[in-house]
């Protein structure tokens, strides 16, 4: 499939590029001075909550619907002065439900594409015919040539209109929530497909709404919220915490997976209910290998200012405290904790209302922080395992341990947090009195 | 069961990837049109005297110089003043409503459309039974086919405005308008019925609700075959438009459609040609509803294909209807109305029972 990317020697044009559109119905605002510049080549996601505009302004980008105000310039032409069928030439467009096929087959179906290329009189020549089977060949849909697109699964029949739409050989592609609809092996392929078009030179624009899947694979995000942009940019930029916050009105954390190398969005409990009671409250976990992440996210979303011991880089807990914004005490990962990183963990440790030891192992390297321990104010000490299990120290943590007078001794993390939230109400009980 | 999968495999083979539009249009038009031209030739030579088929042919090929049977001049005058104008005049409303029924369950994406459906029928009832009440159809000539078609377009003018109130057109609301047109219709031809004061006049409008072509002559011929011809010509132009249309307004549009001016164009063309249809024959059931759907679970939804079959096949449905009214009760007449419905219906009913577990071709 070849797709035409040469620039003009005259200087830049972006693929697609929309200034300052207003739309309005019935005296609301569905697109609010919004602009949107798409690179050749590049892969813009859109993304907010529903109603946000982001179909709107699909549909206005395309065609489909003209703005009251504001411009749309197609390759450096305005749409105006377009013709449907120009249009259809250069940009094509999937919708989020393919609509129902009415007995046509797969080919049939994708052999529609044709229709801007082709004169009233004219019947699809070979050439059709082979720009047709490409198309297929790249949507991976050759097997539903001759089968009956409403016969077809979702994400199949989704596949056969993205190839329906590459018929039309056009420069832009435009998808309005393309995957919504499928389930997750489908959205990966849908959006796999698109992106190896965007690799050829295509530029896509596309409304997601999976946050993750956006990052993904776009190369730009537009962060839409009541008919205007809020953010744009690189996936870093736009997808922060606050931003989704203030479009979607939903707590999120958002971290790099250590998997795919993108950006994740992980959903948080939305209810803050507790946090009058224990909010002020200054807990430091002694934690580690993830022994101490549900406990940070919880007191945190409690309301509680949480400190970290000492974590070595890589370790599961020390991730936690990244995304959660913890303030910690970052060690190497395996050496011995240097003095420096002691007077910082004991600081904490007397600053803190309450100090909680989690149910983790102790080795040569870590018994220095126990030291700190005896400065407590009200020390929890979880033992999910017993201690005698997890001293790999000869006996000199166990030993230490003895002369520890810890207020609670909970069982596991839930147990924990039920007692931790006790003791701060306590504390601010005190307080008020 | 085997005949159904035998259906299922021509259609699977027709349909191929590897068969042109082209090649499966010359294909089933050569079917069709072989059946439309031996329908036609045997039904000129039915009737209440029985002619030769060689004699039908001779007299038909007369004019082009194949005069090769000796043919009385009763037999000359029969074929050409009688028989063969009322054949063509079927054929051409066969036609229209063929055309017009494919159109229209394209245009609103629903098989239970009919080339009437945004109020034509009705429309061009009103008109004809006004002009029998009035007593205008017995003082000139054609008055009954000029009043029921002036009713039949403004109907549809009456009911496209209703549905552009606003200038935001909406398939749902001219949907919505035809149907309270047609019964708003409907109530005045019955207010009429009762009001009519002879029973000669009462009988004449039953007979033309129903729907006949008895004594239709070559001027029937000359008044319908250009619109319908035309109409009909200018439907199958924009047949890809309407394959893109199925799909949805964004769809089409986004794929260069110009919805706008062809959705009008279309709905005018199918309108003008049913109201051609009502003017010369009465409103005739079934036809636009059968012939389409038929032709579909057949070759597939392309209206490329569709349309002009749907033309020939309407054409060889009223043929054939028309020739069972005129000679099953001889030296009596049916309707061919009647014929159409009573036919029609029970065929239709058995397709789709038959279709029930097969996938549906609309």
């Amino acid at each position: 499939m070849d797709i035409m990317n040469e620039t003009k020697a005259d200087g830049y044009m972006p693929a697609l590029e929309a200034q300052g559109l207003v739309y309005e119905v019935q005296a609301k605002r569905l697109l609010d001075r919004v602009s949107l510049k798409a690179e050749r080549g590049s892969f813009v996601g859109l993304i907010g909550p529903n109603g946000a505009g982001k179909s709107t302004l699909l549909k206005s980008v395309s065609g489909l619907m003209r703005a009251q105000e504001g411009s749309v310039s197609l390759e450096g032409i305005d749409l105006t002065a377009t013709s449907t069928k120009q249009i259809a030439r250069t940009l094509a467009q999937v919708s989020q439900t393919p609509p129902y096929t009415y007995g046509f087959t797969g080919v049939e179906l994708v052999m529609m594409g044709r229709y801007p290329h082709m004169g009233r009189f004219q019947v699809e020549g070979a050439e059709d015919r082979r720009i047709a089977a490409d198309a297929m060949r790249q949507t991976e849909t050759e097997e539903f040539a001759d089968r009956l697109v409403e016969t077809l699964s979702g994400g199949e029949r989704q596949r056969v209109f993205v190839a329906g739409a590459l018929a039309q050989q056009p420069h832009v592609l435009l998808l309005d929530e393309p995957t919504s609809n499928l389930d997750i092996l489908h959205q990966l392929k849908v959006l796999d497909i698109v992106q190896g078009l965007v690799q050829q030179g295509m530029t896509a624009i596309a409304a997601i709404h999976d946050l993750s899947l956006a990052a993904r694979y776009c190369s730009t995000l537009v962060l839409m919220s009541g008919g205007r942009v809020l953010a744009e940019g690189a996936a870093e930029d736009v997808l922060t915490p606050s931003n989704i916050e203030a479009a979607f009105g939903v707590r999120t954390v958002v971290y790099r997976d250590p998997f795919t190398n993108t950006l994740s969005v992980s959903l948080l409990d939305q209810a803050t209910a507790t946090e009058s009671v224990a909010s002020g409250t200054r807990v430091h976990l002694v934690c580690g290998g993830g022994t101490g992440s549900r406990l940070m996210y919880e007191l945190q979303r409690a309301g509680m200012t949480v400190t970290a011991g000492p974590l070595g880089g890589g370790d599961t807990d020390r991730s936690a405290a990244d995304i959660l914004g913890i303030e910690y005490v970052p060690v190497t990962a395996f050496g011995p904790i240097e003095a420096e990183a002691r007077s910082q963990h004991l600081e904490l440790v007397e600053l803190a209302d309450i100090v909680v030891l989690c149910d983790v192992p102790f080795g040569p390297n870590n018994t220095a922080m126990l030291g700190a321990l005896s400065s407590a104010r009200r020390l929890v000490i979880i033992e999910g395992t017993p201690l005698m299990d997890r001293d790999f120290t000869g006996g000199s943590a166990l030993h230490f341990f003895e002369g520890l007078s810890p207020v609670a001794r909970p069982q596991g993390t839930d147990e924990a947090v039920a007692c931790v939230l006790g003791l701060a109400s306590e504390r601010t009980g005190e307080g008020q009195e | 069961m085997s005949r159904v999968m035998a259906l299922g495999a021509i259609r699977t083979n027709w349909r191929s990837s590897n068969i042109s539009v082209v090649t499966r249009l010359a294909a089933a038009s050569a079917v069709l049109g072989v059946l439309l031209i031996v329908a036609m030739l045997a039904s000129l030579s039915m009737g209440p005297v029985s002619i030769p088929v060689t004699h039908v042919a001779s007299i038909v090929l007369e004019p082009i110089g194949l005069d090769f049977a000796t043919y009385s001049r009763t037999e000359e005058l029969v074929i050409e003043q009688l028989r063969l104008p009322r054949i063509i005049v079927g054929a051409l409303v066969g036609m229209a409503l063929g055309v017009a029924g494919a159109t229209m369950q394209g245009l609103f994406r629903n098989p239970m459309a009919d080339p009437g459906i945004i109020g034509v029928s009705a429309g061009g009832a009103l008109g004809a039974v006004i002009a029998i009440a009035l007593g205008i159809s017995g003082i000139f000539y054609q008055a009954l086919s000029a009043f029921a078609f002036l009713g039949a377009m403004g109907a549809a003018f009456l009911v496209y405005g209703i549905a552009t109130v606003g200038g935001r057109f909406n398939m749902a609301t001219l949907l919505l308008a035809g149907v309270a047109v047609s019964a708003f219709f409907g109530a005045i031809v019955s207010a009429i019925m009762i009001l009519v004061p002879s029973n000669e006049a009462l009988r004449e409008i039953l007979f033309w609700l129903t729907g006949g072509l008895d004594s239709r002559s070559w001027e029937h011929v000359r008044l319908a075959a250009p619109p319908i011809i035309g109409a009909s010509a200018i439907i199958f132009v924009m047949s890809r438009d309407l394959n893109l249309l199925m799909l949805g307004d964004d769809e089409a549009k986004s794929m260069g459609v110009r919805v706008g001016a062809i959705r009008p164009g279309l709905l005018a063309a199918a309108s003008l040609i049913t109201g051609v249809a009502v003017a010369v024959s009465g409103t005739i059931a079934f036809v636009g509803l059968v012939v389409p759907h038929m032709l579909r679970l057949v070759v597939g939804p392309d209206h490329r294909v569709l349309i002009p079959l749907s033309a020939v096949g309407g054409a060889l449905f009223m043929v054939i209807a028309d020739t069972i009214a005129r000679t099953v009760v001889q030296p009596a007449e049916f309707r061919v109305g009647i014929i159409t419905a009573f036919v029609g219906a029970p065929f239709f009913i058995f397709l789709l029972i038959r279709n029930k577990r097969h996938t549906t071709a609309f």
